[in-house]
């Protein structure tokens, strides 16, 4: 989804009434994005899994707005983080392997759920429906008012009803309040595969939960993202 | 001479290789001496050493040979645009492997460091013909997608991305950033070999063309200078393609003055090449 998403922004898309202002982290969105070019020496594919490795806090994806009506920059940061740890989260919210999934639910700003129809509508979709009620009942329990959407992502597969409704079901109960999207790469008959992106980054860089204290950055030139092998 | 001489318009021309720096310069410098466009040389500059080659090849129909990897030349051009304001004008010729080691290897070397601090404005050239957003899973849709290999990938980063990367080493470098929109340096892309891009040329402007062909950039330079303070122009030094060895009889006949062009941002041809640095030097003096 983070690949998709940086795609529709090379192409120009941009979230209502923002535009693409830079990136600390371009060369990690290109390699995430890379599989899903023609370009890549054969056809395009999903990117491959992120593999949970031993790091304790996940890859921060940086992408930054300017917001048109009053020309300030907003920094919207995208964890890129192995569905392992939320698997082992939702079961036991203190387990060690869950360390990084407990940092991103204590620091993020906004929740995106994703359910993946693919896998809802496949051989595993029982232990697929499991996985994410569980993943949806912890997100419930932390949201603490912060903004949550849930992501029907490769939406052009169908999950069998009886499935979809028990999912929507335990987001309406644990969840409460929630947003809902769904995108896919192929194209729906009622629009631009991109439109429904374009739809999910203008909700996300809207939400503002209660929680929500902007960061006032200033003038930041000697910022340490930028430490470009000065001082080696 | 009447034109005072004022301080002077150093000017940060950045482009990769084979976008065409050298023609440009060379041809530049050929329009600047007929003294018939925008801005006209006031003298004849002292040392025209590093374009001698260039204009040679050009007299004779032929491009000029690639501007060997580690050369950095400055020429100063005493120029007087038509307003009467008398700049001198630095205008270097280098090869473009140093700016793509710049992105490579993220890191300044010091006399870039200097020039970059020093510069009232930023030229940056792309070869736009060679820039598109390539196809992907939006605009092309698969039938089924396969897990990807990781390792089949090659590590080539897509070129706008390479440009925004650039930029944003450059900001940075300069110790400015970007909370607020820039005014400092003022910034202009060129988009060169504008010929190789044929009917799609002759029907847009080349801000149109920037937004199809390279979107990112697009909206990176849009909203991070002011309004007025970067312009987007095409440019095509030559006119025609050239060969290094075969020698193009009208270009030998008429001269290399009568070919090339600069389309404006309206989207208008128009022959006098000097028009991006009078441009430019019209807005770092508004300021």
């Amino acid at each position: 989804m983070l690949a998709a998403w940086y795609l529709v922004t090379g192409r120009g898309a941009s979230p209502e009434g923002r535009r693409f202002c830079g990136s600390y982290t371009l060369i990690g969105w290109e390699n995430i994005a890379r599989s899903m070019r023609w370009s890549s020496g054969g056809a395009p594919s999903f990117p491959a899994h992120t593999s949970s490795g031993a790091g304790r806090i996940p890859g921060l994806l940086h992408m930054a707005f300017r917001n048109q009506r009053d020309g300030s920059t907003e920094d919207l940061f995208f964890v890129d983080a192995p569905g392992e740890w939320f698997r082992s989260w939702a079961v036991n919210r203190e387990a060690s392997e869950a360390e990084g999934a407990r940092w991103i639910a204590e620091h993020a700003d906004a929740f995106l759920v994703v359910a993946d129809c693919e896998a809802l509508a496949g051989k595993d979709r029982g232990g697929a429906r499991n996985v994410l009620t569980q993943i949806i009942q912890r997100v419930g329990d932390e949201r603490d008012g912060r903004p949550v959407s849930l992501v029907w992502a490769k939406s052009d597969i169908d999950v069998p009803p009886a499935i979809r409704a028990s999912i929507e079901t335990a987001a309406i109960r644990h969840i409460g309040e929630h947003t809902t999207f769904s995108w896919s790469v192929k194209p729906a008959a009622t629009g631009e595969a991109t439109d429904a992106f374009t739809g999910l980054l203008s909700w996300t860089i809207a939400s503002r939960g209660k929680r929500y204290r902007p960061t006032d950055s200033g003038d930041r030139p000697a910022d340490h993202f930028m430490a470009y092998g000065h001082g080696r | 001479m009447a034109a005072e001489r004022t301080n002077p318009l150093r000017l940060m021309l950045i482009g990769e290789s084979n976008v065409g720096k050298s023609h440009y310069g060379g041809q530049l410098l050929m329009r600047l001496n007929q003294r018939t466009y925008a801005l006209q040389m006031t003298a004849q500059p002292t040392n025209i050493d590093a374009f001698n080659d260039v204009t040679k090849a050009l007299h004779e129909g032929k491009s000029a040979p690639h501007t060997s990897a580690n050369t950095y030349i400055e020429s100063l051009w005493p120029v007087v645009d038509d307003k009467g304001r008398a700049v001198d004008l630095e205008w270097p010729d280098y090869g473009g492997e140093q700016v793509r080691r710049l992105i490579d290897d993220r890191r300044i070397p010091v006399d870039w460091r200097e020039r970059l601090l020093k510069a009232d404005g930023w030229i940056l050239m792309i070869r736009i013909q060679r820039s598109a957003v390539e196809d992907d899973v939006f605009s092309k849709p698969l039938a089924e997608a396969a897990a990807s290999d990781p390792k089949a990938t090659d590590a080539k980063a897509s070129l706008q991305a390479r440009m925004v990367e650039l930029l944003q080493m450059l900001i940075y470098v300069r110790g400015v950033g970007t909370s607020r929109a820039l005014r400092d340096p003022a910034l202009l892309v060129l988009l060169s070999c504008w010929d190789e891009l044929d009917e799609e040329g002759e029907k847009s402007t080349p801000i149109d063309v920037l937004k199809r062909r390279m979107p990112l950039l697009a909206s990176f330079v849009e909203s991070n200078w002011q309004k007025g303070r970067h312009e987007v122009l095409g440019l095509s030094a030559l006119g025609r393609p050239l060969d290094a060895k075969r020698s193009d009889v009208e270009y030998v006949d008429s001269g290399p003055e009568s070919f090339g062009y600069i389309i404006e941002q309206n989207g208008r041809r128009n022959p006098d090449l000097s028009i991006p640095i009078s441009r430019l030097a019209s807005i770092v003096s508004d300021g």
